[in-house]
């Protein structure tokens, strides 16, 4: 929801999609810039990102360093609703003749589950500048790094078999003071992110193979493309196992926040986190060891190498969000936040992936060194909301408990384990522990969970199936006040 | 190591800085990396003992309408035998349909033409068409006599020539006519490439092999899409059965057929994939074309569009510019002397071969005045006895002269006489002998038939052969590799339950792979092709019944557990059809048993 999140994530879903259509949405963004108290209205270091103008209430230098470790519980089990045909046949257009349809897959595959784990380091600092009434603040965090892997012949393996994913982000603010009741900050945040997938790339659902199986000289009536219907899917021919290797990508971008605190018990908060595009470019390796591609059908100018190794790029575009909060203080003894933001993933309409390779070209059939693949995403803008109960337990004891809602971006039409999205219940339960009157420790625990969904409408069959996603991250965190 | 240490070093490095950086150790064992290329090169030998298991499949990728284009380029790419069989027409010099009397013709216009304008070979040529007993120069000829005889008779010589030969003083010897028949008959008839030419292989005629008719050279696709050009090859000297003709057409010839944008342009119906076989010696997949198999019903004749031609010359087309050479005997051939063999004499003409000028010019004469039977007799002026006489009988002359004036040419046939007349003539200018070759160029001669006819022969010829056109959609869809002895095959539903499911064939002849030309790589050399249920490969269990049309292919119907021998090439193998896991896969083990 945060800008930190939607890079984060964008990251994930721009790496696991670079090849195929998945996209990780929110699937593995866990708020975790910061403590899980850290917001738009909590003037703790990690407000650098939340809300920079919050950062202008600091009075002396604070530092927050400590990380998560995330541990990820993704399941899918895939249902087949449609008509396939056996994975040895080769019929290209429906109708499938009776002999080739196969009669085994239909219903529910195997489930797969991944259970990536890993360490997200964050180091925030901010500092007033003299008695300028400027607050200037920087953070280095790492919003998910982790290894995803399913089963490569499972049924998911169209969608993804295999990801890595890692981002650090650099973010310097600025925010100054104008009155108690008002302050400004802006951060401009930069991403860099490494991304490595793995999966079978599904030959019928590409728009360039149907075009050229359609153009002269082979003029044959094809149901391939990107809306390939199943009947023509998933045949074993036109499996061609796909990496994307090596993959940059980054990106800068803005946010800006208003903090307001018109009573010593009341913050008001709100920030906005601008729109930008982040562009991986890498290597990608394509299988084609299959004598289909490599010889049969030489002489009618189709021909690769049993491998294809060329460059792979993906542009996407990253939302704008806009997150707001309150916090009050009911006692000294009692405080509650409250935290709602809108994210703008519609404009995630598709995923562009381009692959280039003198290899790919294939003149006589009219392919060219280039292939485009558009991965048709479709989300839809999210909201979400959280609530937190703060409760000081103990003179050095502060605790919470948050509580939240965060709609899902995926549409059934599009979803697939690559973004095994959903609508998300948020709970994070952590304390402050103030080890000295400058040193606090705090730990927490986040876990964020989708409600179980059961999916009968995705496009061509390809994400029908029950999707589990259960991420849980544990916080240690030292925030000093100098 | 030493070679990937630093290319692994650059690889991870950036992936390393960045896991440092979020402490994520896992990050840097998730590298994922390029696929590793298969190994090149085929498999090693199967030795002796030696198990290996092979995976066979039986994808179809059934095209429809499948169009494939043929520019003049890939028309002269084709394999020689294919080229050969895209026979278009005879190209009737003699007399066709659009070119009535066209060698003569042409013999005919060489009379008229500015010798300046014809090549020394060609003026030969026109020396011989134009000679007249008025212009012929009988020194050095078995006539010579008459010119020191004619003063004593009263009579020049071309007179009595002329009156020997029933002719006029200012005819030519030989018509043009009869000249073009002659060259026809022994020049152009007599070469192996104008007498058959390949066509369809039929029950009646297997081998495919058809006469052309006299006076026409056969044209293909592949000539017309040279322009022509590729005549003087294909009509150039040839050696066949130990019979050497140097042929008889020279230089470069063209003609209009084609446009630069001509194409031929087939749909074709067919599985597009090959057979997946087992090449035993390697026990490895090789692959088996497809297509002559499926040659019956490749195409759909009842589609006007399963052919479509483009480019071809509007209206009638036609050739350029060919030449005909007739080479000329190294010596001097005297006439004969003597009336036996009867009809023919005894010329060393008789015994040169066909395509000689000198056999060219006997023959003429022979053809003009063979029948001629005349007595002519010159008296001189108030005598009553002739001074001078000669009998002609069945064109052989006797001359006689009266009081013993002067000496009288031997007896002879007149195409005696004429061939040492026109020899004599073909070398004025002091041509050396051998050298007097003769030529007959033809321009802007329309070919015979016009563009609507060459279209519909080429589509009839071609539905007409089934093995032009097999070989035509195998160059077309060419999907063979490797060289298999064996190969795996899905039997149709349409067939009896007890005959569907898996097969395998062994390779018949004609499923070897083929090189550029279209031959064999290699022989069939299987000393006992097929399947058998022992390892001493005495009991056959294949068959070559008749299955999806099927009954070239030695075949066994396989299913799991299946055990059966086979021979290959060097060796003994046994074939272990595997339990299947997929309906159009079959995994075999193949050993080697000696």
């Amino acid at each position: 929801m945060n800008l930190r999140t939607i890079l984060r994530t964008t990251v994930a879903c721009a790496a696991v999609a670079l090849t195929a259509d998945s996209a990780r949405a929110q699937a593995l963004a866990v708020p975790s810039v910061g403590t899980g108290l850290s917001g738009p209205v909590t003037l703790d270091a990690a407000a650098v990102y939340w809300n920079p103008g919050l950062t202008a209430y600091a009075t002396e230098p604070t530092l927050l360093v400590g990380g998560h470790l995330l541990v990820g519980d993704i399941g899918y089990r895939r249902t087949r609703r449609a008509t396939y045909q056996r994975p040895d046949s080769l019929d290209f257009a429906l109708p499938i003749a009776p002999e080739a349809v196969d009669p085994e897959k239909t219903g529910p595959a195997d489930p797969v589950a991944a259970n990536p784990v890993g360490v997200l380091p964050s180091a925030f600092f901010i500092t007033p500048i003299g008695k300028t009434g400027l607050v200037f603040g920087t953070g280095v965090y790492a919003p998910y790094a982790a290894i995803l892997k399913f089963d490569e012949n499972g049924a998911q393996r169209w969608a993804l078999t295999q990801a890595t994913i890692a981002t650090v982000n650099v973010q310097p603010s600025i925010a100054y003071k104008f009155h108690e009741a008002l302050a400004v900050g802006a951060g401009v945040s930069y991403v860099l992110g490494f991304a490595e997938l793995a999966r079978v790339q599904d030959f019928a659902a590409l728009a360039d193979v149907g075009g050229a199986l359609g153009r002269p000289p082979i003029n044959q009536r094809n149901d391939f493309g990107p809306n390939a219907p199943p009947g023509v899917r998933e045949l074993d021919v036109m499996a061609r196992p796909i990496r994307i290797h090596d993959a940059w990508g980054h990106a800068a971008t803005f946010n800006v926040g208003l903090a307001s605190q018109p009573t010593p018990r009341l913050k008001l908060g709100l920030t906005y986190f601008h729109t930008t595009s982040m562009t991986f470019n890498g290597r990608f390796s394509l299988d084609m060891n299959d004598d289909f591609f490599t010889r049969d059908l030489a002489s009618q100018g189709l021909q690769y190498k049993p491998v294809v190794n060329g460059d792979a790029s993906l542009s996407i575009p990253l939302p704008r969000s806009v997150v707001g909060g309150a916090s009050y203080d009911f006692t000294d003894v009692i405080g509650a936040n409250l935290v709602v933001g809108y994210t703008g993933w519609s404009v995630v309409d598709a995923f562009d992936v381009r692959v280039k390779s003198p290899d790919l070209a294939q003149p006589r059939i009219g392919l060219p060194d280039t292939s485009r693949i558009l991965l048709p995403r479709r989300w839809k803008d999210t909201v979400a909301v959280e609530g937190t109960l703060r409760y000081r337990a103990a003179d050095r004891l502060r605790t919470w408990l948050t509580l939240g809602y965060r709609s899902a971006a995926s549409p059934d039409a599009t979803i697939d384990v690559a973004s095994p999205d959903g609508d998300r219940l948020v709970a994070n339960l952590g304390a402050n522990y103030a080890l000295t009157p400058k040193l606090g420790l705090i730990v927490e625990g986040k876990l964020h969970s989708i409600l179980p969904r059961e999916v009968v409408g995705s496009e061509n069959d390809l994400g029908n199936g029950r999707y589990r996603l259960n991420l849980f991250a544990l916080g240690l965190h030292a925030a000093y006040a100098f | 190591m030493k070679a990937t240490t630093p290319s692994m070093r650059v690889r991870y490095l950036p992936a390393l800085a960045l896991s440092a950086i979020v402490a994520a150790a896992p990050l840097g064992a998730g590298c994922l990396a390029a696929f590793e290329p298969p190994p090149e090169g085929p498999a090693s030998p199967l030795a002796v003992g030696e198990t290996r298991v092979v995976e066979l499949r039986s994808t179809r990728f059934d095209v429809l309408d499948y169009e494939k284009t043929l520019t003049k380029a890939d028309i002269l790419a084709l394999p020689a035998d294919v080229q050969a069989r895209l026979w278009l027409l005879d190209l009737d010099l003699s007399n066709g349909p659009n070119a009535p009397r066209l060698l003569d013709n042409a013999l005919a216009a060489i009379r008229t033409a500015d010798p300046k304008t014809l090549t020394p070979a060609a003026r030969n040529l026109q020396r011989l068409l134009n000679m007249t007993p008025a212009t012929a120069d009988l020194r050095g000829t078995n006539l010579e006599e008459l010119n020191a005889l004619a003063p004593l008779i009263g009579i020049a010589p071309p007179r009595v020539l002329a009156d020997l030969l029933a002719i006029d003083v200012d005819d030519e010897f030989i018509a043009p006519a009869l000249a073009a028949e002659a060259i026809l008959t022994n020049v152009i008839a007599t070469h192996p490439n104008a007498r058959t030419r390949l066509g369809a292989k039929t029950a009646a005629n297997p081998d495919g092999i058809y006469p052309v008719a006299r006076g026409s050279i056969p044209i293909t696709l592949a000539d017309a899409a040279t322009n022509c050009a590729s005549l003087s090859t294909k009509f150039g000297a040839v050696t066949q059965g130990g019979v050497f003709h140097p042929g008889f057409i020279v230089g470069t010839t063209s003609a209009r057929v084609l446009e630069e944008d001509f194409r031929i342009t087939v749909r074709a119906n067919a599985n597009a994939l090959p057979y997946k076989g087992i090449e035993l010696a390697r026990a490895e997949v090789a692959s088996v074309s497809s297509v002559r198999s499926q040659s019956d019903r490749l195409f759909n004749f009842e589609d006007p569009n399963w052919l479509v031609i483009d480019g071809l010359v509007p209206g009638v087309p036609v050739l350029e510019s060919i030449t005909f050479r007739i080479p000329e005997h190294p010596e001097f051939v005297r006439g004969g002397r003597s009336p036996m063999p009867r009809g023919f004499g005894s010329s060393e003409a008789w015994t040169l071969p066909p395509w000689s000028i000198e056999h060219v010019l006997i023959s003429a004469a022979q053809s003009a005045y063979r029948g001629i039977s005349t007595r002519i007799a010159y008296t001189a002026e108030g005598k009553t006895d002739p001074l001078f006489e000669a009998v002609v009988s069945d064109g052989f002359q006797e001359m006689n002269v009266a009081g013993g004036v002067g000496a009288p040419p031997a007896p002879s046939y007149l195409w005696d006489l004429l061939l040492e007349v026109a020899q004599v003539r073909l070398h004025d200018g002091q041509i050396p002998e051998g050298q007097a070759d003769v030529e007959i160029t033809l321009r802007d001669v329309p070919i015979g038939t016009d563009t609507a006819t060459i279209e519909r022969s080429i589509r009839e010829n071609l539905e007409a052969d089934p093995n032009a056109l097999a070989d035509l959609a195998a160059t077309i869809i060419d999907n063979a590799s490797g060289d298999a002895d064996l190969y795996y095959y899905r039997a149709s539903r349409d067939n009896a339950p007890e005959r569907q499911g898996d097969w395998l064939f062994f390779v018949a002849e004609g499923d070897l792979p083929r090189d550029e030309a279209g031959r064999p790589k290699r022989p069939y050399s299987y000393a006992r092709p097929g399947f058998f249920a022992d390892a001493e490969l005495t009991q056959k269990v294949s068959t070559k019944d008749l299955l999806d049309g099927d009954t070239e292919h030695e075949k066994v119907r396989i299913d799991d557990a299946t055990v059966v021998y086979a021979e290959g090439l060097s060796g003994v193998y046994r074939l272990e059809a595997l339990p299947k896991k997929s309906l159009y896969r079959r995994s075999v083990f193949v050993t080697r048993i000696r």
